[in-house]
């Protein structure tokens, strides 16, 4: 028994440096996705290229953190435009889900539906329960290369935007 | 979260100030932002939901110590393309800080003087 204990050990360990391997990291071209946002509108990455891209992975529409994070986006859009950076969330959520909770909170920004999870596993922030599939609150920071200048994994809902507008300030000064 | 229909059924609350201003940033989502502007006449387009969602910002980074020069200045920057001051006024005919705070649900900002941009110190 102790033989089949160590090998699930060791599966399990495999996997996550598989999975960690795979994870898209900072510095490497962002992996490219075609997502049809709330309106049934196809958005491609390359529609992006030339401006810096927010792309927050997020669990579910109209839940507390999730709300809360998009309100910081939505109030922070004047001064993401004034720094040539465009915000883009992404859930498993339907495309009905994503217009209802964008005209609830008047989302000025587009959300897009991943609603296999393919893109959210492409950058590694998709938890998959079997049961169930849903979107971690992972954020890209994607330059207007098309690089991944920075990756979070820890994110705050309540001063994400905050942080992600000091980084991009930071990031155009250097 | 924010019942809704707290509000909508106690419009003059005790978060309101006499004028109707909320005193923080809590109890607001965009459907009280249309009822309010509604009562002000104001049919809520793209550069008022601007003004308003701006608004909301800079008073979660200033806090309750925000001053209407301040606000003034950012709002006329990024309305500047658009024709600044002048086109504030166009969205919002009394005074862009009177009513886009009280439409973005906050309070009015320190020195104020009279309740819209021309005369604050």
């Amino acid at each position: 028994m102790a033989w089949q204990r160590l090998l699930v050990a060791c599966l399990c360990v495999l996997a996550t440096t598989m999975a960690a391997a795979e994870t898209p990291q900072a510095g490497a071209p962002a992996p490219d996705f075609a997502l049809r946002d709330g309106t049934g509108k196809l958005r491609q990455l390359a529609d992006w290229r030339g401006q810096w891209l927010v792309l927050y992975f997020y669990p579910k529409d109209d839940t507390p953190g999730c709300t809360t994070e998009a309100q910081r986006f939505r109030d922070s859009h004047a001064e993401f435009a004034a720094l040539g950076a465009q915000v883009a969330g992404v859930s498993l959520d339907d495309a009905s889900s994503h217009q209802a909770f964008a005209k609830e909170q008047r989302l000025n920004f587009p959300l897009l539906v991943d609603e296999g999870g393919k893109t959210a596993r492409t950058y590694g922030a998709l938890t998959n329960l079997g049961i169930a599939k849903f979107a971690k609150r992972h954020t890209f920071l994607i330059d207007p290369d098309g690089r991944i200048a920075k990756v979070y994994r820890d994110v705050e809902p309540s001063n994400h935007a905050t942080e992600l507008l000091a980084d991009i300030r930071v990031f155009k000064r250097n | 979260m924010y019942d809704i229909n707290k509000y909508l059924n106690s419009p003059k609350s005790s978060t309101n100030d006499p004028h109707g201003h909320f005193h923080d940033v809590a109890p607001w989502s965009p459907r009280v932002a249309l009822k309010i502007a509604a009562e002000e006449s104001i049919e809520l387009e793209n550069d008022h939901w601007q003004v308003v969602f701006s608004l909301r910002e800079i008073f979660r980074e200033t806090g309750p110590e925000w001053t209407a020069r301040a606000i003034t200045r950012r709002l006329e920057k990024e309305f500047a393309d658009a024709g600044g001051k002048r086109r504030l006024y166009e969205l919002f005919p009394r005074g862009p800080l009177m009513q886009g705070c009280r439409i973005a649900g906050l309070p009015l900002p320190q020195g104020t003087k009279s309740l819209s941009f021309g005369s604050v110190h």
